[in-house]
């Protein structure tokens, strides 16, 4: 156990990709199990809040400690084991400090009659799968391969009194009076029920064929109604799948282009026209070209309807040649850090506002509509992109000044309650952690907060782990949330 | 009216996680293949100067039958015609040996003004084959071409880039020039010409299509090097980009390189 104390060399620990400022009094970095419960149980005698951190690539200061002890995970980093459940199938035991980077490399490295893969694919490589799961990051590829919790078959999890409990998929925990699938309760939980020191994950088959495909429009409107009709058609022949469907505006574009000298990864990327307003990225995983290219086929026909020129479309195959457009979609959310990360330093109460919300109930057209409406009517700026296939947009606000991200803030919980009324969820994939924690709690769904809190209660009594995220230990009041 | 020819190679598409841990040797097996990033803006340079000044452009690649791979990519990009030599005594060229391949394939289709090669492959990395192909053809050539000012009816006048200074030439045609990365941004490939890339048709050449089919004049066997051992160069993961003050990003970078107790690095 080795607990050192924060001194200026660690002041990158107190912070992660939102911007937000933390404290902290010392902090460790555990090799093994051991390592992980000896120094919690010594922070639990001394009553010291801990927080977990990972890759600190997280957007709502989740991993950004109020005080007490940091623990990071990113040492405990290695492949536990494998297990080939049969040809197409794997069950890979990983620590959570291991990369999603490291994780590719080291599936890779399997020897198995068919190459693999962990099907969420949240964009930054640098992301642990620690948090990942902690969050239910998905990544673009949701649209095909679904949540992450389906890709995760065990945990093994640090309980209150330092033991490892493993967590089996299926088992069922009474929650007050609530009976509800402990696996799925962790996964998600964001680090509030403690620490995961294992996590095995679900491989599945590696799709063979992967084809990805970015349309241009220069009318914003035939770009939406575009990804509205491929999302009615659901483009699906027997041997491949649309597996992906993103929104990118311009204001995006223009993020990305601006940084492209700083971005080694997209500096050989031509140039997007000017009089592209909005783009369309797809991908197609399959495992016969000739599925592939039938779909394909239909996108072509579908982007020429909606006045999209095919002969200016971008179309790659083969998982390396895919990536190039992968880092330009990567490029996008790391161009907004940038931003605020240069407008933080001008204006130090600026941190990261984007929603994280998806609608069930909706087209993207009078989504992005609304939001646009919202947008211009305060005279902010902002961006918006992301899955377009399940409605869940990352409306990015880009802050001028204090007042205009105070603004932000307000239009982002009139959203918020929006979504909520309109049964849609408020946090899908970045979690609540502490920027989006009051959002959650005032429109979250009553009968989820009541069972985390009651959870918590149960399995944290001090609450010493993450404090601060998701729940608030002095609001217990029953007026919190939406009633149901 | 220009005819063009571009050598493209497939190489694989490797990083660190690719190699065995132990012996550091590359691990090909079910490596995926690309085509050499070098001769991305060689493909683009040939393009644009078809744009510019009419003709074709042909790609011509040594390899196993894998290799149309990038011959369908290239199609996909818009070249004209493709031409795979894919030939069990082409395997385990060297330099001389792919040269010679390249020339015998080149002369094989026909008459070419301009042959364009990418600097280099990420695989072999010698930079060497362009230069030995202009040799077997007997045609003048430059390497480090970055960029290309004119094209005259029998003449082409490009500049050429040194450790210092840069060179103004004029090659007559024919010619062949090496590119350099920075000559231009590759296009990328459109979903309609990709979608006609399968039904294009790629001439498949073997040794008994060449004028000389001595197969111990190709492959291993015509081949004076042996390659002892490849392997990549250790990337570093996170890129970390800090935008400050001058004064302030010095210790924000500090911060960043000082190693750390207790910290592990990847």
């Amino acid at each position: 156990m080795n607990i050192l104390p924060i001194l200026p060399t660690y002041s990158e620990y107190l912070s992660d990709e939102s911007q937000l400022a933390g404290n902290a009094q010392s902090i460790s970095f555990p090799a093994d199990e051991d390592e992980l419960r000896e120094t919690y149980l010594a922070m639990k005698e001394e009553r010291t809040p801990l927080t977990i951190q990972g890759g600190r690539t997280g957007i709502v200061g989740g991993a950004v400690p109020q005080s007490g002890h940091v623990i990071n995970l990113t040492g405990m980093n290695r492949i536990v084991r494998f297990e080939q459940t049969d040809e197409e199938h794997g069950l890979l035991t990983v620590q959570p400090g291991i990369t999603l980077f490291e994780l590719e490399r080291e599936i890779r490295r399997l020897k198995v009659p068919k190459p693999l893969f962990w099907p969420p694919d949240p964009t930054e490589p640098t992301a642990t799968v620690g948090g990942i799961v902690s969050c239910g990051s998905k990544g673009c590829s949701s649209y095909l391969y679904g949540e992450t919790v389906d890709h995760v078959e065990a945990v093994r999890w640090l309980s209150s009194d330092g033991e490892y409990i493993t967590v089996q998929r299926g088992e069922q925990v009474r929650v007050g009076t609530d009976e509800t699938e402990l696996l799925e309760l962790l996964v998600g939980s964001e680090g509030i029920f403690g620490p995961l020191s294992e996590i095995t994950l679900r491989l599945a088959v590696r799709p063979q064929e992967i084809w990805g495909i970015c349309f241009f429009f220069e009318g914003k409107q035939d770009a939406l109604q575009f990804a509205d009709d491929v999302n009615h058609k659901e483009l699906t022949t027997t041997g491949a799948d649309l597996a992906l469907l993103e929104y990118i505006d311009r204001r995006s574009i223009d993020l990305v282009e601006s940084n492209k000298e700083v971005m080694t990864k997209i500096s050989a990327l031509p140039d997007i026209s000017k009089k592209a307003a909005a783009m369309i990225y797809m991908e197609i995983h399959g495992w016969q070209e000739e599925a592939v290219e039938e779909i394909a086929e239909s996108l072509l026909e579908l982007g020429s309807e909606h006045r999209s020129d095919p002969d200016q479309a971008w179309a790659l195959s083969g998982e390396s040649e895919v990536e190039k457009i992968r880092d330009f979609r990567h490029a996008v959310p790391e161009s907004v850090n940038l931003f605020i990360q240069q407008a933080h330093q001008k204006e130090p109460g600026i941190t990261k506002i984007a929603t994280d919300m998806s609608l069930s109930h909706a087209n993207l057209t009078d989504v992005v509509s609304s939001y646009e409406q919202d947008i211009r009517k305060h005279n902010l700026d902002a961006c918006i992109f992301g899955h377009a296939g399940d409605l869940h947009l990352h409306v990015n606000l880009l802050p001028h000044s204090q007042e205009q991200y105070e603004l932000g803030r307000e239009l982002v919980d009139k959203w918020a309650q929006e979504t909520s009324e309109g049964e849609g969820c408020l946090v899908s994939e970045h979690g609540a952690g502490k920027l989006r924690r009051d959002m959650f709690l005032t429109f979250g769904r009553h009968n989820h907060i009541r069972v985390l809190k009651q959870f918590k209660q149960e399995q944290d009594p001090l609450w010493l782990w993450n404090q601060g995220d998701v729940l608030l230990q002095e609001s217990e009041s029953s007026d919190e949330g939406k009633e149901e | 009216m220009l005819r063009i020819a571009v050598c493209i190679k497939q190489v694989p598409a490797y990083d660190e996680g690719t190699m065995d841990p132990e012996t550091g040797l590359l691990q090909r097996g079910g490596l995926e293949a690309v085509m050499n990033p070098y001769d991305l803006p060689a493909v683009e340079s040939a393009l644009q100067l078809r744009e510019r000044y009419g003709g074709t452009v042909d790609v011509f690649t040594m390899g196993p039958e894998k290799a149309r791979e990038v011959i369908i990519q290239a199609y996909s990009m818009g070249v004209d015609n493709g031409y795979l030599l894919a030939d069990q005594a082409f395997a385990g060229a060297d330099v001389l040996a792919t040269s010679y391949t390249l020339y015998q394939g080149i002369n094989a289709a026909g008459q070419y003004d301009l042959i364009i090669c990418g600097r280099q492959t990420t695989d072999g990395d010698t930079a060497q084959v362009g230069g030995a192909l202009a040799r077997w053809q007997d045609i003048p050539h430059a390497n480090w071409i970055t960029s290309i000012h004119e094209v005259g009816k029998d003449y082409l006048i490009v500049s050429q880039a040194f450790e210092h200074e840069r060179a103004r030439i004029k090659l007559p045609f024919p010619c062949l020039i090496a590119v350099e990365r920075e000559i231009c941004t590759p296009r990328m490939p459109t979903l309609t010409l990709r979608l006609q890339a399968k039904k294009k048709s790629i001439t498949h050449l073997r040794v008994s299509d060449l004028a000389d089919s001595h197969k111990e004049h190709y492959g291993q066997k015509g081949s004076p090097t042996q390659v002892e051992r490849i392997y990549p160069a250790k990337t570093p993961g996170k890129e970390t980009v800090v935008q400050t003050d001058p004064g302030l990003a010095v210790e924000e970078i500090l911060n960043l390189v000082r190693p750390r107790d207790g910290e592990t690095h990847g």
